[in-house]
């Protein structure tokens, strides 16, 4: 495969966060104007982790993103109060799909975090844009029309 | 050596349409050709000797029930042991009433592949199908009635009734714990060479449905991919539209897919379907400890029901 680097072939990856509106990580869809390095990181904030249809991954592969992140709240610190767990394991199966059909794994993450603990999500994000940076473009499910 | 069975079938069948009790008699026919032993619709007592059954009656009839949904009068339906599985399943999606159905269970000594045979004109010596040589449950797991001395049994087992001997001899559930190996094997090749896989597959796909059709898993009555108005994904046959059914059908019929083997034999393109189905139920398996579909009426769905005293992994 090619490799797309940023800066000479133009190419920046389109990142689509699925995120939590109650989980403090849904601060990293503000565009902070004096980071001009900021990943092309487009957000649809949802109500809750336990709205997001699984079938949302595929649609923004669809549209053309070159990754996806979702994120919510961790177990235990869901607003309504267990959004969190009905999802999990359809996100599991929905990744382990997509992968079965020959997506790389880095193309679809799930953070289940407070902003404050570990990595935070803006970190993510940056690393998630120089993992697909390496990979170039995603083409499957990308529509054709 | 299925003179008896069928001879049991038909008159169970002339019995329950002698007295009113149903409508309609699902079953099987013998076909056209010696390995061709298709569905048959029984309205009349005087049809009942149409009824047959085979190493070809391989159709699972539990779909054809929804035909008859809305129907004032009972429909009875030959279920062998996958078949029954399908029925537990749309009984549990509401789709069925158990009190508008007559089950009859039938022994089952496994189905014949002829598309794995080496000499495929000699009836004598074919191979089974998959699906009967990684059977889990060979008898019905649900019945009102009982042909052949089989027994309703909802544990995995060996199949019983007056074929129990001559199927395991054939080999009926000899792989059943090695039916996920050819989806790993298939998990285990690099992304790139499996994108390329299942993007030649999805350029094949014709979205005739026939998989969906068949699937007592996949059983809305407003299907996404009936209307361009929902939204999801164009009706035009485009490769990239092809591989989104094929994720979404898999993700539909996940936590319902008996693996009852259907979707892939009707599939015209002859696409891997049950390799996508065993990597889900793999995974249901995995994540949500042992479960399989369409056994209990009572049983909850691993994926709709959590406990909230387990952790998520982050
Ligand atoms: S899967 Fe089992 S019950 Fe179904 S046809 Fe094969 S052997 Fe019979
Ligand atoms: S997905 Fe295929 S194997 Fe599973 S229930 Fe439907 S038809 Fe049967
Ligand atoms: S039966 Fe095969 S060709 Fe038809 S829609 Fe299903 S996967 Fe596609």
């Amino acid at each position: 495969m090619e490799s797309h680097v940023q800066n000479s072939s133009g190419w920046t990856p389109l990142i689509i966060g699925l995120v939590c509106e109650h989980s403090p990580s849904s601060i990293v869809s503000w565009h902070e104007s004096n980071d001009p390095g900021y990943p092309d990181f487009r957000c649809l904030r949802v109500p809750c982790a336990g709205r997001i249809n699984p079938q949302y991954i595929l649609r923004a592969f669809q549209k053309g993103a070159d990754a996806v992140l979702v994120a919510g709240c961790p177990s235990g610190k869901c607003h309504y109060p267990s959004g969190n767990y009905y999802v999990r394991h359809r996100l599991q199966l929905i990744t382990e799909l997509l992968q079965f059909m020959g997506m790389e794994k880095e193309r679809i993450q799930v953070k289940w975090t407070d902003s404050i603990e570990g990595e935070g999500l803006r970190e993510t994000v940056r690393r998630i844009a120089r993992e697909v940076e390496k990979m170039g473009p995603n083409k499957l499910f990308k529509e054709e029309l | 050596m299925n003179q008896p069975l069928i001879i049991e079938m038909r008159t169970i069948a002339q019995k329950l349409l002698a007295a009113r009790t149903v409508g309609t008699i699902i079953g099987w026919e013998k076909g056209s050709r010696w390995y061709l032993t298709p569905p048959a619709f029984i309205h009349n007592e005087d049809q009942v000797e149409r009824l047959y059954f085979d190493r070809f009656a391989v159709n699972n009839l539990a779909k054809y029930l929804l035909d008859y949904r809305d129907s004032d009068k009972k429909v009875a339906v030959f279920v062998k042991g996958c078949d029954s599985r399908g029925i537990i399943r749309l009984i549990q999606d509401n789709q069925l009433k158990k009190e508008n159905i007559i089950v009859i269970g039938i022994p089952c000594a496994g189905m014949y592949d002829r598309a794995k045979a080496e000499d495929p004109e000699n009836p004598h010596d074919l191979p089974l199908l998959n699906k009967c040589l990684e059977c889990r449950y060979p008898n019905p797991v649900y019945a009102d009635h009982l042909v052949g001395e089989v027994s309703v049994s909802s544990e995995p087992g060996r199949p019983t009734g007056i074929y129990s001997g001559f199927a395991t001899a054939q080999s009926v559930g000899s792989t059943a714990d090695r039916r996920f190996e050819a989806a790993d094997t298939l998990n285990s090749l690099p992304s790139g060479q499996k994108a390329l896989l299942w993007q030649t597959h999805a350029e094949r796909c014709l979205r005739c449905y026939a998989c969906r059709n068949i699937c007592p898993a996949c059983n809305c009555a407003g299907c996404i991919f009936d209307s361009d108005r929902k939204q999801w994904t164009t009706k035009a046959a485009l490769q990239s539209a092809n591989s989104f059914f094929l994720v979404t059908r898999a993700m539909h019929a996940a936590e319902r897919c008996v693996e009852c083997g259907e979707c892939e034999r009707v599939c015209p393109a002859g696409i891997p379907l049950m390799s996508l189905n065993r990597l889900v139920t793999k995974e249901i398996n995995r994540t949500c400890g042992a479960y399989d579909a369409g056994i209990e009426l009572e049983s909850s769905l691993p994926l709709s029901h959590f406990n909230l005293a387990v952790k998520a992994g982050s």
